[in-house]
């Protein structure tokens, strides 16, 4: 029995625009155990991002603002640390760090990799610099960066992305931290130093058991990496379950959509019709309806379902799928 | 529309599900334009004297208290006083009124200049910019040089040589104007026929004339809108420099720069002589830069159809 | 003046066409061998080399082999993907084809003219027949245009309408082809969906009535359900006009395998492998595409909880100085000798499956 790492309760994200207030993150409550690896899945604009920079506490505010809930990391009451206190910035990169997708605009174009990593160690662990540097070289080895005592002098520019991404990597990983959070960290890249780069983290974490949340709009990650996954629709998280769960019994119907949406040999494509619907103004019945193929007239009349527990781990939010009308 | 008959994929029954009546909620682009560009302050002082002097340059007959160019020798270098607010010049000509006939002058040179450089400037860096090539460096080195002389340098040069009035002060003025012109307009060309859409324009076998005019040139307009109100500040404080060195609107017509050139010889008795005036061009060209950064904001592309 | 410029030009478009019509020469004898004249599109031995200026005298200091020797073609009708990574030259060879680049050597033959290096003004009528889609959703189309006249842009330069109501009716016609209400006519492009832009590229795209469409990932830049969405409207549109072909160039294996008959692998500027698209995803012989395959996750658990996955090894080389012999050999599991030296052609190895590799 793994313990529970991360807990994320209620969480509201909102921000600011000119036409309304936007909720891009809509009461969203889910957890993390130890060692575990977490898909987040959904759409652009679905609020899988912004429920991880809320987590991090890396909302631009303004415009945005966590408005609610409650964030847990190790029985450590996140939301507690006002966002530029020194106790959030000890847990941003010592415990949990993210790795974003593009690695260009994450890593200082003016400094060696090599010099950044130490930085990083130096900041949040009591160590010389000598063993700074020392450590970021056994890091870089680690994620399989050809000769990493020369190239931790390498300015980021003289990196192909693929090998960005690895120093990304060994960034996040450099102070051991419990939780990892990958957003569409390999997404900008080709098929196969995605694979590259997958495997990689994938051993990392093994390695030290440290707890992944990959956020990504690829189903094909998840299913292979993933023990459990979130999948999000409009701000708020529609159905969770392990991996099999989902693929062997969706039950929301945007989950079903979205399997039928990927390509297989001979089977002809089922897409959703329409697209998602504005953040702004939420009627409060379910974000779904007017793309849902099995509406029924309750849909209409009562508020949006929050996810309920079916059974082993799965649960959803669709309320015609849950029986109760 | 037939039928199809090839039912082992594809049928007209799912053909008809996809079609979308939904659109994005439509964004106000004259709303937000507004918005924006009046969220700073002084962007709305400058837009309120900008209006203001537009009012004052229309209505200046009725507005001048005196006729501008009437002299009274019996009434020379008066104090500001009941009748003469801002006081007289050395041959008895109102100062106000003069002043106020001043932003007609300062306006029309403004406008005139900022006109021909922009059209000028603009068929020059389209040109540049979509031929590439051993025409374009040859224009932009040209440019290049004409930006290595100092403009004002190059107005006088041009405006003695030239030596027939207003027109040569717009002429001289919007020559040393074109180079900024030409290197906006060249260096969008370049980006902008980068994009796809003008890719798409060319596999469909649009002339070149098409695609300078529907597709790159309209996207140019919003960087081309700044640049001539903020020249439009610029040319006015040239006309001034040029007015006030004698080469510019000749006396006895009502420049801002040739009114302070004849007050700056009464400077320590009679200041306004040439302080207002001064003021003049200084509040005018000042607005014109503000309300040039406020489109600046507004007109940003990457706002166009975002709401915040 | 004017008269010296249009003679240059004309003695430049005579030199032209006297090389094309050799060119065009030989191509007909291979092609006529081969009995495919039926094809709509034919790409022989295409090479596409991009000079490297540098300097102040722009001096060409090097050469990127963009393209290096490209030959396939189209039927009528039929879809041919085309899949490769970033830098593999499926992009230029797209450019290509439908001229936006002029190809360094080569022949373009498209429903049975060699366009390869027609000069801009003597490309008009296949301008019309031959048309592409764009990646970018947000790009390609104009900003400042309504979307209805950018989908009667193509119908205006070809003037294929006389007046204000037929374009009217030509334009509603194409926008209900592709799902879109013709209400929508007089939006402009930043009020439409990512989707719905990419319905309006391939309406306009269409306007011309082409007989091939050059679809250069048009859905990479979308969302799954939307992406759906297009796959989908591929499909129906070459369901209801039955000679329409589509070149499908995208990274995404798993669409291209559900819309195209048969795909052709690229690498560094060459094809790998040409075969069907049942005999690809069944048995590729390539040992990159069977890496490129295998590094695309299944979207399905419970056949990624068995697959193992070849991962290859290094970066893709650059196209700016490959590597010599077959230049996948560096990231290759089964290098020899021979592949280190020896550039190996595209070879038939099992009826229409061409491979181009030592080994096979």
């Amino acid at each position: 029995m793994s313990n529970r790492l991360l807990t994320v309760e209620g969480l509201t994200t909102e921000f600011r625009t000119e036409r309304g207030v936007a909720r891009a993150v809509n009461k969203v409550s889910y957890n993390v155990d130890e060692g575990e690896i977490v898909g987040i899945v959904g759409e652009s604009g679905c609020g899988k991002s912004v429920t991880q920079l809320s987590v991090m506490q890396l909302i631009p505010n303004p415009p945005g603002r966590i408005i609610a809930g409650k964030v847990w990391l190790d029985g450590a009451d996140l939301l507690k640390y006002k966002r530029d206190s020194r106790e959030m910035r000890g847990v941003r990169g010592a415990r949990m760090a993210m790795v974003f997708q593009e690695p260009m605009t994450s890593l200082n174009p003016a400094m060696t990799i090599g010099r950044q990593m130490s930085e990083v160690m130096t900041e949040h662990l009591k160590i010389s610099k000598k063993e700074a540097r020392e450590r970021s070289i056994d890091m870089l080895a680690q994620v399989n960066i050809p000769d990493p005592g020369k190239r931790a002098d390498d300015y980021p520019h003289q990196m192909s992305g693929g090998m960005r991404q690895r120093v990304m990597i060994a960034m996040a990983m450099l102070c051991r931290p419990q939780l990892i959070i990958a957003d569409e960290a390999t997404t900008a890249l080709d098929a196969t130093i995605q694979a590259q780069l997958l495997e990689l983290l994938y051993s990392v974490v093994e390695k030290y058991r440290t707890a992944l949340v990959m956020v990504t709009h690829n189903l094909g990650i998840v299913a292979r990496y993933a023990n459990r996954i979130n999948v999000m629709y409009a701000g708020g998280i529609i159905e969770s379950g392990t991996v099999k769960e989902i693929w062997s019994k969706p039950m929301h119907p945007y989950t079903q959509g979205l399997l039928r949406c990927v390509p297989r040999l001979g089977e002809k494509l089922r897409p959703i019709r329409g697209m998602p619907p504005s953040l702004i103004n939420r009627p409060g019945t379910c974000p779904f309806l007017a793309r849902c193929g099995e509406r029924r007239e309750n849909c209409y009349r009562e508020p949006a379902t929050e996810l309920t527990h079916v059974e082993g781990q799965h649960s959803t939010a669709c309320a015609a799928r849950l029986g109760r009308w | 529309m037939d039928t199809c008959s090839n039912d082992v994929t594809f049928n007209d029954a799912t053909f008809n599900d996809v079609i979308e009546e939904e659109l994005l909620p439509p964004v106000n682009e004259l709303k937000r334009f507004i918005k924006v560009f009046f969220k700073r302050k002084v962007v709305i002082a400058g837009f309120a004297l900008i209006v203001l002097i537009l009012i004052v340059a229309a209505l200046a007959d009725i507005i001048a208290p005196f006729d501008p160019y009437e002299q009274d020798l019996h009434n020379t270098l008066a104090n500001p006083n009941g009748a003469n607010i801002l006081g007289t010049d050395a041959l008895g000509r109102d100062l106000l009124s003069r002043v106020i006939h001043g932003t007609r002058v300062a306006l029309a040179v403004g406008v005139s200049t900022v006109l021909v450089s922009a059209a000028v400037g603009t068929i020059i860096g389209l040109i540049a910019g979509y031929a590439e090539g051993f025409l374009q460096s040859v224009i932009m080195r040209l440019t290049d040089a004409l930006m290595a002389i100092p403009p004002l340098i190059l107005a006088i040069i041009v405006a003695t040589i030239l030596n027939v009035g207003v027109p040569g002060v717009v002429l001289a003025m919007a020559i040393t104007l074109l180079p900024g012109y030409i290197r906006l307009i060249n260096g969008q060309v370049m980006s902008l026929k980068q994009n796809d859409y003008v890719l798409a324009a060319e596999t469909m076998g649009a002339k070149s004339t098409r695609v300078l005019l529907r597709h790159i040139l309209p996207n140019c307009l919003s960087p081309l809108i700044v640049q001539m109100t903020m020249m439009m500040g610029v040319s006015i404080l040239t006309e001034a420099s040029l007015s006030f060195l004698g080469l510019g609107i000749k006396p006895p017509t009502a420049a801002w720069g040739s009114l302070a050139y004849d007050g700056y010889k009464y400077l320590l008795t009679k200041p306004l002589l040439s302080i207002v005036p001064g003021l003049a061009v200084m509040a005018l060209a000042f607005s014109f830069n503000m309300v040039g950064d406020g489109l600046r904001d507004a007109l940003d592309p990457k706002l166009r159809g975002t709401s915040s | 003046m004017v008269t010296m410029i249009n003679a240059e030009t004309n003695a430049e478009a005579n030199a032209e066409t006297n090389a094309e019509a050799n060119a065009e020469k030989n191509a007909e004898t291979n092609i006529e061998t081969n009995a495919e004249k039926e094809n709509v599109l034919d790409v022989v031995d295409l090479k596409m080399r991009f000079p490297v200026r540098r300097g102040l005298l722009r001096r060409m200091v090097a050469e990127v082999k963009a393209i290096d020797g490209v030959s396939f073609s189209i039927k009528p009708g039929e879809t041919l993907g085309l899949v490769g990574e970033s830098g593999c030259g499926k992009t230029t060879l797209g450019r290509c084809i439908i001229r936006l680049y002029k190809p360094t050597e080569g022949l373009i033959m498209f429903e049975g003219q060699a366009i390869s290096q027609r000069g801009k003004s003597e490309l008009g009528r296949f301008r019309r027949r031959m048309s592409m889609v764009f990646q970018d959703p947000y790009g390609s189309l104009n900003p400042r245009m309504s979307s209805g006249d950018i989908v009667r842009e193509p119908l205006e330069i070809h003037k294929l309408v006389d007046n204000r109501k037929e374009y009217k009716e030509r334009v509603a016609e194409l926008f209900t082809m592709v799902g879109l209400s013709p209400d929508m006519m007089d939006r402009y492009p930043h009020e439409f969906s990512g989707g719905q832009r990419q319905r309006l590229s391939v309406a306009r795209a269409l306007a011309g009535d082409p007989s091939l469409l050059i679809c250069d990932e048009p859905i990479s830049a979308l969302d799954v359900s939307m992406q759906a969405q297009v796959l989908n409207l591929f499909g129906e549109l070459q369901a209801r006009k039955k000679n329409l072909s589509y070149l499908f160039i995208s990274h995404d294996l798993l669409a291209v395998q559900y819309i195209s008959q048969r795909v052709a692998v690229m690498y560094l500027g060459r094809i790998v492998e040409l075969a069907s698209s049942a005999d690809l995803y069944s048995g590729a012989s390539h040992p990159y595409s069977k890496a490129l395959l295998s590094a695309q996750p299944r979207p399905d658990p419970f056949i990624e909880e068995t697959r193992d996955r070849i991962i290859l090894e290094g970066d893709v080389p650059t196209p700016l100085n490959p590597p010599a012999g077959c230049s996948f050999h560096p990231r290759c599991a089964y290098s020899t000798a021979r592949c280190e030296k020896e550039t190996p052609e595209l070879r038939d190895v099992a009826s229409g499956h061409f491979v181009a590799c030592h080994r096979v």
